[in-house]
């Protein structure tokens, strides 16, 4: 995959100048190179958190570029993001309120459970991004008083024909260390000391599995007591040999040592499903891809004993049918 | 003349102003005039569209995985490119294609092109996206050339690029 950049010839960085130009109402700046540029260097901190704060917060502002700023403002590291994006979620603009709650899911606290959980009465996009936001801060903080939502998925069915297998190995110290500041990017609170990291090549895709130390050895029996996130799936963009986040991995105890685990994307859609079992001695589950358009079946095995995690498997090379457009006639 | 062909896909169509289709439209004319200088038309352009309903929040692109998802998640069935418009791609990138694109776009991974409408910039975005999944790589060295890692540059191509461009298998003759 290969990106084309904006990068425009004598830029205006003044905050004032963004500010004009998150309205709109500077031709020569787009109000999404605005919206980067609010982390420009020249621009002190302070000022940064300011204009950011304000961008989510005025409602005059189309509900594409307030929606946009909800996602710098999460990665800003504000403090006391937390009841800003909380407020948000009454936002009248559904784009901008769902942006809010995916945000809270990343970085929100049990205190923002009751918001997200009325939030589910919202418009359609915010009643899903709410319920998954909620159930990423179950999963992240290992609650057991609280139920987490996922949307009941069928496995796929169809055999691979002709797949790639894959195996995890060990990646060297520069992919780790890459693939773990890509997650901290949208996961802030992850600390990359706590994580083991596995590596996967499925034919021309490189991803890199980071998973909680605490759930390999003997913590993996906390599998069976209460829900985690147990690992993050980072995948690496050959163009630029740039690894970004793409899957998180849920796991949620269903009874004795049964567990399920779900694997989504950052944005809550159920992509992999897998069941399995957890002890003293280790865990074992299967993976399986999710029925869903563009989704690639695969088969997978993972075991995780007190030396580490294995996975093995094999991926199909054609995805399951996509939806088709609406034709207009323009 | 080869020729190649379009499929224009507005994420959340309800969204789209006539400003952005005058925008789409010129993006539509600049990529023919620039893709005519090395011998490729432009054929068929045919307009499709995902209604709000239906987008679930891909109308705004938040990083390449959501972008790839996006052309996993719909495709237009036949010989043509995929392009996907969005309101936003949050960050400085302004658009994303596999490299080359695929002919068969229910292959795994990524299958089509995501432009952000981005004003004027759109049109050199557009061409430039294109130019990836008909197999063109970044020209870093040269920012006269369209495929210069960013936008605005002086949106030319080679003949040698134009000879890669030709032998995509979407190519009609």
């Amino acid at each position: 995959m290969v990106q084309v950049r904006i990068d425009l010839p004598d830029v205006d960085v003044r905050p004032d100048v963004i500010r004009e130009a998150l309205a709109g109402r500077v031709s020569s700046l787009p109000a999404s190179v605005a919206l980067a540029l609010i982390s420009d260097p020249q621009i002190p901190g302070a000022e940064q958190q300011s204009l950011l704060r304000d961008a989510v917060q005025d409602s005059k502002l189309p509900p594409h570029v307030r929606a946009g700023a909800v996602r710098h403002y999460m990665r800003a590291g504000v403090e006391n993001a937390g009841p800003a994006l909380q407020k948000l979620l009454d936002s009248s603009e559904d784009r901008v309120a769902a942006a809010a709650a995916l945000a809270l899911g990343q970085i929100g606290t049990a205190e923002n459970l009751p918001a997200l959980e009325k939030a589910k009465k919202g418009g359609d996009l915010l009643r899903r991004r709410a319920a998954f936001a909620k159930a990423l801060i179950v999963h992240r903080l290992g609650l057991t008083d609280q139920a987490a939502d996922l949307p009941p998925v069928k496995a796929q069915a169809a055999p691979i024909v002709g797949g790639l297998n894959f195996t995890s190995v060990a990646p060297g110290h520069d992919r780790r260390t890459r693939a773990l500041k890509a997650i901290k990017r949208e996961f802030p609170t992850l600390d990359p000391a706590n994580q083991q990291v596995y590596e996967l090549q499925c034919g021309p895709r490189l991803m890199e599995i980071a998973i909680d130390r605490s759930l390999v050895g003997p913590g993996v029996v906390t599998l069976k007591q209460k829900p985690a996130l147990a690992g993050i799936i980072a995948f690496q963009n050959i163009e630029y040999d740039e690894f970004y986040p793409r899957l998180v991995v849920l796991s949620h105890p269903t009874g004795k040592e049964n567990v399920k685990l779900t694997l989504t994307t950052l944005t809550g859609d159920v992509v992999y499903v897998g069941e399995g079992s957890a002890n003293q001695g280790g865990a074992e589950f299967e993976l399986y891809s999710a029925e869903r358009p563009g989704v690639t079946p695969i088969g997978a095995h993972v075991v995780i004993t007190p030396k580490g995690v294995k996975v093995t498997g094999v991926s199909g090379r054609d995805a399951a049918p996509a939806e088709s457009p609406a034709k207009l006639s323009i | 003349m080869p020729g190649i062909s379009l499929n224009i896909i507005r994420v959340g169509t309800e969204q789209f102003t006539a400003a952005d289709e005058t925008t789409i439209s010129n993006a539509i004319n600049l990529l023919r005039n620039t893709y005519a200088t090395i011998g490729l038309s432009l054929r068929r352009v045919e307009h499709y569209g995902i209604p709000n309903s239906r987008t679930n929040g891909r109308d705004i692109i938040d990083n390449d995985g959501e972008a790839e998802t996006l052309t996993d998640e719909w495709t237009v069935p036949n010989n043509a490119v995929d392009v996907f418009f969005v309101k936003l791609y949050v960050g400085s990138v302004a658009g994303l294609s596999p490299r080359p694109g695929p002919c068969d776009k229910n292959a795994k991974g990524m299958d089509g092109a995501v432009v952000e409408l981005i004003g004027g910039l759109t049109s050199q975005v557009l061409a430039h996206e294109v130019g990836h999944y008909l197999g063109l790589a970044h020209v870093t060295g040269d920012s006269t050339n369209l495929m210069f890692p960013s936008v605005p540059n002086g949106g030319t191509l080679t003949a040698a690029q134009g000879n890669i461009m030709r032998s995509h298998c979407f190519v009609e003759p």
